[in-house]
């Protein structure tokens, strides 16, 4: 097998002195991922795992202020169960509740979630739409922050360097403002599914039903995760229509074709994202059936 | 087991008792559990965390022994199905329910299954019909159809319930 | 019928040992000095074998042997043309070259990794449609045309074509079904030991069929069947799947097990699982019914095309299941149907709960919908119409009659469709779907009658034992196996029904070729059905014997006795003695025999193989089921939100068992209906875990309104008849049927996933 060394860590300066080593450290935490790798033999030869399981500061929700600051080793139970998460972020606390099994929310961490940033991760499209920030601190202590937006660079991909760790995901709090949102996940059965595709979209309307926000992500629909810029643009100052959600709706369906071509899905997953995402909108912006 | 150098030792409570085991860094809380010490009512069923048939409970939650590495369950307080029993070997509540309201068949997710109710149970002990689907939602069974066991987590509560 | 037992909810006999992780299921049965197995697949589904190098294997610490098709001591060929290692050509993803085995289960894996196998790849038949087409090369050279050995079946009644100038709309329509997992959570496992006492192999697992599997191991390592030793571990599901598998692991641990001199065990990963075992076979349906205006059937012609796989153990009984359900349970007077089977170069097909089934009455119940639809009928009227009732002879030329053939259907439609509100939801459905953009409601009816037993696929005959020991407890033995279903805590009641005695005086003991006697498989609904005859038979010769020490005992004749509440009574009720007094003296000093052997046979049926009319099967069960859902139209998604279900089985034995049996199936059959699928290309399999097949989970089920429906049947034990299957037959159509009234689109091959609801068509990568 190919791990050679298990560090057992209990606080981020711990971990930091394992980064950037020669030896490739690998960070696990829940293990939800990792041990199906290690099953699967693709994890690589001579590994040292750190385990971060066991470090407090990183397993934090907390508020400061307007933010939300979640620590990258809290699990998604926890997540889930916060009274925080859910008045500041509905969206997120269902797109935590959706992630696998309650045996897999147990374990499974936000920060495993975003640094695999596989195509089906239940959270990412919920950060993309709060506008969520990710924090990272180097072997040097030094600490990095831009928007998860950027730090999401392709399949699977991030940019996470070898020496980094992700301390937390912040985002502003939502919470009693005019700020509504929808998660709808899709998945082949009732539950505990790979997403086939989830969609993430939070709003704000002024009195008149003027969109004076709109944030749009969808998973599994772009090879890098990403929002849909060009569609919100689409709407934000005008009154909600069914005319002008269906050309948002339209206009994120030619991102995706713009992005990544005609696939073996896109028969079925194109006007899916056009079908949901109108009748997501209608509901979020109060529209009429 | 073959000797090898990068063995660790873990310690942990299961089921109450203090045990020490030496494991390798890719042995599984589900190794240890059944070949270190000869629990064998946790069972391996996909080895991929999909059908819940090693569900133990990890300091009170519910995981699957299958995707916990041994060394992440050290000084855990782990419950397994053996630890479900009275001092005496008497039934809990729940193993009668599951008894009494026919949730057993062929028996081999009833005790992943056993151990989903317990936690259940013990946060919300008078769930409703959706929340027992949503606390066993990891807990594949193919035999029932799932009917009896919902049943089974009634009775169990109800009867939990009343005697308190 | 009610008795003290029989009819009553008795609680599981095996329930303690499952609840406390007690229970030794085959992983959880150990051997000293076990040696551990692992198989080295075929590194392509299809190739020409040139070489297999062992050394390298040999030379990894730890390792005991490699076993490849020269270490086989007897046939390497079992039944069904399996072979115990493919030598000369692999033909699927899942056969087997060589087998190492090893102190530990790392070492065996790294050896089977080690084994180097030289090859060329081959052409395959990847599909069904493939192997339809004309002229393809054939998996087995000595079968040049590629159909499968005895599968071919026709049926003929009254005059087809005579039948179809008589109509005035003649539909055709093509159903196509594929493959599907039992998916048991207990992966496969089995070990070989030599035997303890004398010569020969015992071999323990989970197994479905001892005997079988005794027969294969045997002519693989050349012995006798007596010289092998079957016993059953406690078994997590099989649902017709732990058949195959486990008796070509079997006979490759023996193999291992003579090289070695030591216990050899196997456990299947879940992959391994899905790679090499059975599953339900795939079937191409093309269907023709002529139909006058009045909605009456006048005619049916089908033509049912099964795929095999590369071997085949099945396809000849599955067949002939397939053939003679064609109709479905319609008066049709005029009937021609055909069916067929092809080997391909892929995974194969078993027995799977329902056998053929599930797969004819989805195309039948279907079509039978699509007629409906045709003529502007409710689908509830033309069932009504055309539904099988007293006095009408079935397609294979059966009496429906009362006392032998119940024939509830009519009566069964009619009070379940008023249960349901049928009628009502039908026009109320329309008119919500009307309002509703996205949601679209629908409700779905589906009708069956399915043969209980193994009818004409074999002969029925079963074994029971009992052993009344000194101190009154009692030992009842079968030669059926427990996976689950029930069929121990079934036998008790049946046992102490008849003995009149205290159902916790029973013990039921563990499967075990070398005590029970041969029984046939476990299989077609005959647990209860044949096998509670058996031990019906037992208890009554047993209680005959008890009544003649009563006799001896009281002075009073035997005629006048029975053993009744746990005593020996008189008649009118007036207790003599106490059971164990009786058994007492029957023991000492009668010494009478207090064992007695059970047999049942249902004696040769009559079925003439040119048009398959005849005494197909003993008896028939009944159901209808109607189905609510709700569709997404945005996704193509299909929720199931209420079943109306009522089955007639002859007398419940226990009416909580059969509630457990006839819902895990339609669980089963929900699964199946709606994302069960196994992804192939070009012979690999692409869906190998519960990750990408997946299965109903809790949330999946939907509310469900049960009911029974009593019958007489005198052929099975207090009337009871088998009950194992049918369930998971209805659920498929009538969600298709659903679908059609909520979205007007009819749907023809399964599963209904969220590709084809949306855009009529699956994907394939």
């Amino acid at each position: 097998m190919g791990i050679e060394k298990y560090i057992q860590v209990t606080s981020i300066s711990e971990v930091l002195s394992c980064l950037g080593g020669t030896s490739p450290a690998r960070i696990i935490c829940g293990g939800t991922d990792m041990v199906i790798s290690l099953r699967e033999g693709s994890l690589g030869e001579h590994i040292t795992l750190v385990d971060i399981s066991r470090v407090k500061e990183l397993q934090q929700i907390t508020q400061d202020g307007q933010d939300i600051e979640i620590g990258a080793a809290a699990v998604m139970a926890d997540i889930a169960e916060s009274s925080c998460i859910a008045e500041s972020s509905l969206i997120l606390h269902h797109a935590a509740r959706s992630v696998g099994s309650p045996q897999i929310r147990s374990r499974g961490t936000i920060g495993g979630n975003i640094v695999t940033s596989a195509q089906c991760a239940d959270t990412i499209p919920a950060l993309l739409a709060l506008d969520a920030q990710i924090t990272l601190m180097n072997s040097e202590q030094s600490v990095r922050t831009l928007p998860i937006s950027q730090f999401l660079t392709g399949p699977k991909q991030t940019d996470i360097r070898n020496d980094e760790l992700l301390i937390s995901v912040r985002f502003p709090s939502l919470a009693g403002g005019v700020y509504r949102g929808s998660y709808y996940k899709l998945i082949r059965r009732a539950a505990v599914a790979k997403s086939r595709m989830s969609f993430a979209l939070i709003s704000a309307q002024d009195r008149q039903g003027i969109v004076e926000d709109i944030r749009i992500s969808i998973g599994s629909a772009l090879s890098t995760h990403g929002r849909f810029k060009e569609a919100e643009k689409m709407l934000i100052g005008k009154k909600a229509s069914l005319d002008a959600v269906e050309k948002t709706a339209e206009c994120c369906v030619s991102q995706v074709v713009e992005q990544t071509g005609i696939r073996w899905s896109s028969a079925y997953k194109l006007p899916v994202i056009k079908d949901v995402l109108c009748r997501e909108l209608e509901t979020l912006l109060e529209m009429e059936d | 087991m073959e000797h090898k150098e990068n063995k660790t030792a873990v310690s942990m409570t299961v089921n109450g008792k203090h045990i020490q085991a030496e494991v390798l860094p890719e042995t599984r809380l589900l190794d240890v559990l059944r070949e270190e010490l000869h629990l064998l009512g946790t069972k391996e069923g996909c080895s991929i965390g999909e059908c819940g048939a090693c569900t133990v409970l990890m300091n009170g939650r519910t995981v699957n022994a299958c995707m916990v590495l041994a060394g992440s369950a050290d000084g855990a307080e782990i419950m397994t199905i053996e630890g479900v029993c009275g001092p005496e070997g008497e039934l809990h509540p729940i193993q009668q329910a599951f008894i009494d309201a026919g949730a057993v068949h062929c028996g081999f997710c009833t005790p992943g299954m056993i151990i989903s109710t317990l936690s259940l149970l013990m946060k919300n002990p008078q769930p409703k019909d959706d929340q027992i689907q949503e606390a066993l939602s990891g807990n594949l069974c193919r035999c029932t159809g799932y009917h009896q066991i919902f049943k089974a987590v009634r009775l169990a509560s109800e009867r939990m319930h009343r005697k308190e | 019928m009610q008795g003290t037992y029989v009819g009553k909810n008795c609680l599981r006999v095996d329930g303690y040992e499952k609840v406390t992780g007690k229970a030794v299921f085959s992983a959880d049965f150990r051997m000293e000095r076990q040696l551990y197995a692992k198989s080295v697949y075929a590194p392509k589904p299809h190739i020409r074998i040139t070489a297999v190098n062992i050394e390298k294997a040999l030379r990894i610490p730890g390792v005991a042997a490699v076993a490849t098709s020269k270490n086989v001591p007897g046939a390497n060929e079992m039944f069904g043309r399996f072979p115990a290692f493919a030598d000369q050509e692999a033909k699927y993803t899942g056969d087997v070259i060589a087998v190492a085995a090893a102190e530990t289960r790392e070492a065996a894996e790294a050896a089977a990794r080690a084994v180097e196998v030289e090859y060329e790849e081959l052409e395959g038949l990847w599909s069904l449609d493939a192997a339809m087409q004309e002229g393809v090369s054939a998996v087995h050279p000595d079968v040049p045309d590629n159909e499968i050995e005895y599968t071919y079946f026709p049926l003929r009644k009254g005059d087809a074509e005579a039948g179809f100038l008589q109509s005035d709309t003649v539909m055709e329509r093509s159903y196509f079904v594929g493959w599907q997992e039992q998916a048991y959570i207990e992966p496969e496992s089995v070990v070989v030991s030599p035997a303890s006492f004398h010569h020969g192999y015992d071999v323990y697992g989970c197994i479905q069929n001892p005997y079988t599997i005794r027969q294969n191991v045997a002519s693989v390592m050349g012995l006798h069947q007596s010289e092998i030793r079957v016993v059953l571990t406690a078994v997590g599901g099989s649902f017709g799947g732990k058949d195959e598998s486990v008796m070509n692991m079997a006979a490759r641990c023996a193999v291992l097990a003579k090289m070695t001199g030591r216990p050899v065990r196997m456990d299947l990963t879940r992959e391994e699982s899905f790679r090499e075992s059975s599953k339900r076979h795939p079937f191409r349906m093309n269907y023709r019914m002529g139909l006058a205006q009045d909605g009456t059937i006048k005619a049916l012609q089908t033509k049912l095309t099964c795929q095999g796989g590369a071997y085949n153990n099945k396809a000849q009984f599955s067949n002939w299941r397939a053939v003679v359900h064609t109709a479905g349970p319609y008066r049709i007077e005029n009937i021609t149907a055909d069916v067929h089977a092809k080997y391909t170069n892929t995974i194969y097909g078993g027995a799977y709960r329902g056998f053929s089934g599930p797969q004819v009455v989805f195309a039948s119940e279907t079509m039978v919908d699509e007629a409906a639809a045709e003529l502007g009928m409710n689908p509830k009227d033309f069932r009504l119409h055309n539904v099988l009732r007293e006095g009408d002879t079935i397609a294979c030329g059966q009496l429906l009659k009362e006392g032998i053939i119940a024939a509830p259907l009519q009566k069964m439609i009619q009070e379940l469709c008023g249960m349901a509100d049928f009628d009502a939801k039908w026009n109320s459905f329309k008119e919500h779907n009307a309002q509703s953009k996205y949601l679209k409601k629908g409700i779905g009816l589906a009708v069956t009658y399915r043969g209980a037993g193994l009818g004409g696929e074999g002969v029925d005959c079963s074994s029971a034992m009992i052993t009344i020991c000194r101190d009154g407890s009692v030992q009842l033995f079968s030669g059926h196996t427990e996976m689950g279903q029930g069929m121990r805590t079934v036998h008790s009641q049946i046992a102490a029904e008849a003995l009149g005695i205290d159902i916790k005086r029973i013990a039921f003991k563990h499967s075990d070729t070398s005590v029970t006697l041969d029984a046939g498989p476990t299989v077609a609904s005959r647990g209860t059905q044949s096998g509670g005859r058996a031990v019906l038979h037992a208890a009554l010769k047993l209680k005959d014997e008890l009544l003649r020490g009563g006799e001896k005992k009281t002075g009073i004749p035997k005629e006048q006795l029975d053993v009744a509440g746990d005593s020996l009574v008189k008649q009118g009720g007036e207790v003599l003695c106490s059971f164990d007094d009786l058994v007492g003296y029957c023991v000492f000093p009668l010494g009478l025999n207090l064992s007695a052997q059970g047999w049942y046979s249902p004696g040769l049926s009559h079925i003439d193989p040119e048009t398959q009319q005849g005494d197909c099967y003993q008896t028939y069960t009944n159901g209808v089921i109607i189905t609510e859902i709700t569709v997404d139209e945005s996704t193509g998604k299909i929720t199931v939100e209420k079943i109306t279900i009522g089955y007639e089985l002859g007398t419940a034995v226990n009416p909580d068992i059969a509630y457990g049996q006839l819902v895990g199936a339609l669980a089963q059959g929900l699964g199946y209906a709606l994302f069960e699928e196994l992804e192939e290309r070009n012979g690999e399999l692409l869906s190998a875990n519960f990750d990408e097949y997946l299965i109903p989970t809790t949330l999946d089920m939907p509310e469900v309104d049960f009911h029974l429906y009593g019958s007489e049947n005198p052929e099975g034990p207090y009337g009871a008849k088998g009950i194992g299957e049918l369930g998971i037959e209805l659920i498929a159509p009538s969600i298709g049927n659903a679908l059609y009234h909520a979205v007007g689109r009819r749907l023809r091959e399964l599963p209904f996933n969220l590709e084809r609801v949306k855009i009529g068509k699956a994907l394939t990568r």
